[in-house]
């Protein structure tokens, strides 16, 4: 059984052998650590996710060059499967409930990809403590829950396959800040309990506040990564994904840096114009 | 009235046995998104070696080899061809399976020839008699199997990891796929089943009061296809009542002839189709479907 820390070294990935979607990109998620990955539409945070679980060949899309790995295990070329059952198993972005199936067979699906059968009421136990509402809502339709619980139960699924790397793609995407809250505090409980995530995020302030570690992706390729705190601290990051303004764009040290922006979050709220930059 | 009651027994018996055909067609059809033309060649295959086992093996052993051969039969059609087809659209693969079906009922019907085989049943042409209505003892034992086969298999459909699996890859099959569910096994595992219930349904096609085995039976098996078809593609529930309809119309329509005279000769054998037809007309779906036939 393999463990230790998800490796991503030299990634490529393309689509349809035309389009180049990620270009030579490498990251670690140390065991046990929250790791961020942030930017834009379209920067390829999905394709990273995609490529570390398999799924590329629903796209059309294929690993070019690079390699995934697991502690000593490559995970690169792998099935879908096999990536699960070595322990990492991804939270698809949008939720992805089985909407027709009741909440009770979906944890009962997330458990099948388990690499063994006997620890799968632990599992069951487990996640029903993390969200009680599930247990509520065992014999619903999961097609008939709010957005959070659809999330909470997206997670709650992946969990039944007791993995050591859990992937989240944009989880807190199109839900209420209260319940976007609630599910940063589950991840922080599940990291807690000693499941390393890879979090991947737009909403770069409440990455960057879960995540030991972030990397940010522009147009396929990691132009940033370190500290997740010196990050949330760094100029390029605030202007460009916290959308804190600068007084006098880049000519100041960090501290007064830090301080004007305070002073301008409270009177401009972020506006799309930063993007323009 | 006495007409009628056989008529009725005598359509639900045959409904059953085409329910369980266009069972394995939606089974098939949910797993994969093909609409498996090959389905009555995997049906022949199954009489055909029930018929030449059981003088040796007796009928049961036979009947076992019988659905044991279909099963693997559709398996490798799943392993060998469909599954090496990397194409993006099914309905490629819907006509890949005309091409297996080409192939697979050429080569019973060659080996068939010109003769009935018969499938040594132990019911041969026993009638009950109660109140002056004539049931088939062959008519009452098809409707025991498909009750029995259909509820086991809407049983495991719904309560064991394997259906939990088979619904979950239907729905969404990327996210089944991220959840560790192997796609390949669900599609296979499918296709056997599909095999094995079609199987089962070509001894009931050819017992009493048909002749028996012969080139023509896949013919018998088509009936199958609107059954799924007005029933919903990827309906489970649809594939029963689709067939007890298609069953029930043949029957009447059959049995009632005389009074339809003025429709001509043989309406019993379009009738199914006409009601498949009517049915798509009002519901493009079918009744209980959910995705519209446009992909086929």
């Amino acid at each position: 059984m393999a463990s230790g820390a998800l490796a991503v070294r030299d990634l490529s990935v393309s689509y349809g052998k035309a389009v180049r979607a990620l270009r030579r990109v490498s990251l670690e998620v140390p065991e046990g650590s929250v790791t961020a990955v942030l930017g834009a539409n379209g920067a390829g945070k999905t394709t990273l996710l995609r490529a570390i679980s398999g799924t590329l060949s629903f796209h059309r899309g294929a690993v070019e060059g690079g390699e995934i790995s697991l502690g000593d295990r490559t995970l690169s070329g792998l099935r879908p499967s096999a990536v699960v059952a070595a322990g990492v198993v991804q939270v698809p972005e949008g939720r992805r409930v089985f909407g027709r199936l009741s909440v009770e067979e979906n944890l009962k699906a997330g458990a099948l990809g388990a690499p063994d059968r006997s620890g799968v009421a632990e599992a069951r136990g487990r996640v029903l403590e993390l969200f009680p509402v599930l247990a509520e809502r065992a014999k619903q339709r999961a097609g008939l829950l709010s957005g959070g619980e659809q999330q909470m139960l997206a997670i709650g699924r992946a969990l039944m396959a007791r993995p050591k790397v859990l992937l989240l793609d944009e989880p807190t995407l199109g839900l209420a800040p209260l319940m976007a809250e609630r599910i940063s505090e589950t991840i922080i409980e599940i990291n807690r309990q000693g499941t390393a995530v890879l979090l991947i995020e737009q909403n770069a302030a409440l990455a960057l506040e879960l995540a030991a570690t972030a990397h940010v992706l522009e147009v396929g390729e990691v132009t940033l990564h370190g500290d997740a705190a010196e990050l949330a601290a760094s100029d390029e990051i605030r202007r460009r994904y916290l959308g804190v303004a600068i007084k006098g764009e880049g000519g100041e040290g960090e501290g007064g840096a830090a301080e004007a922006g305070e002073e301008l979050r409270l009177e401009r709220p972020p506006t799309l114009e930063r993007w323009a930059g | 009235m006495t007409t009628f009651i056989e008529l009725v027994v005598n359509g639900l018996s045959v409904g059953s046995v085409y329910a369980l055909i266009a069972l394995g067609f939606v089974i098939i059809f949910k797993a994969t998104e093909v609409v498996n033309f090959a389905h009555a060649s995997l049906l022949l295959v199954g009489g055909y070696v029930t018929a030449i086992l059981h003088d040796d093996i007796g009928f049961l052993p036979a009947l076992g080899a019988g659905i044991a051969t279909a099963a693997v039969v559709g398996a490798l059609v799943e392993f060998l061809v469909l599954r090496r087809a990397t194409v993006e659209n099914h309905a490629v693969l819907a006509i890949v399976t005309i091409g297996v079906d080409i192939m697979l009922t050429t080569e019973l019907t060659r080996r068939i020839g010109t003769e009935v085989l018969t499938l040594g049943d132990p019911w041969q042409n026993g009638i009950y008699t109660i109140g002056g209505v004539s049931i088939a003892h062959t008519r009452i034992a098809a409707l025991v199997t498909a009750a029995v086969l259909i509820s086991a298999f809407l049983l495991a459909f719904r309560y064991t990891s394997w259906g939990v699996a088979m619904r979950a890859a239907a729905e969404d099959s990327e996210t089944a796929a991220l959840m560790g569910i192997r796609l390949s096994r669900v599609s296979l595992g499918a296709w056997a089943v599909a095999g094995a219930l079609a199987a089962v349904a070509a001894l009931f096609l050819t017992v009493f009061p048909t002749p028996g085995l012969d080139r023509s039976t896949s013919f018998a098996a088509m009936k199958a296809f609107p059954a799924a078809i007005l029933g919903g593609l990827d309906s489970t529930t649809g594939a029963l009542a689709g067939g007890l309809i298609i069953g029930l119309t043949e029957s009447l329509v059959t049995g009632y002839q005389g009074d339809l005279a003025f429709m001509g000769r043989g309406i019993g054998e379009v009738a199914p189709f006409l009601v498949m037809l009517a049915v798509l007309l009002i519901r493009p779906a079918g009744l209980f479907g959910t995705r519209e036939l446009t992909r086929v």
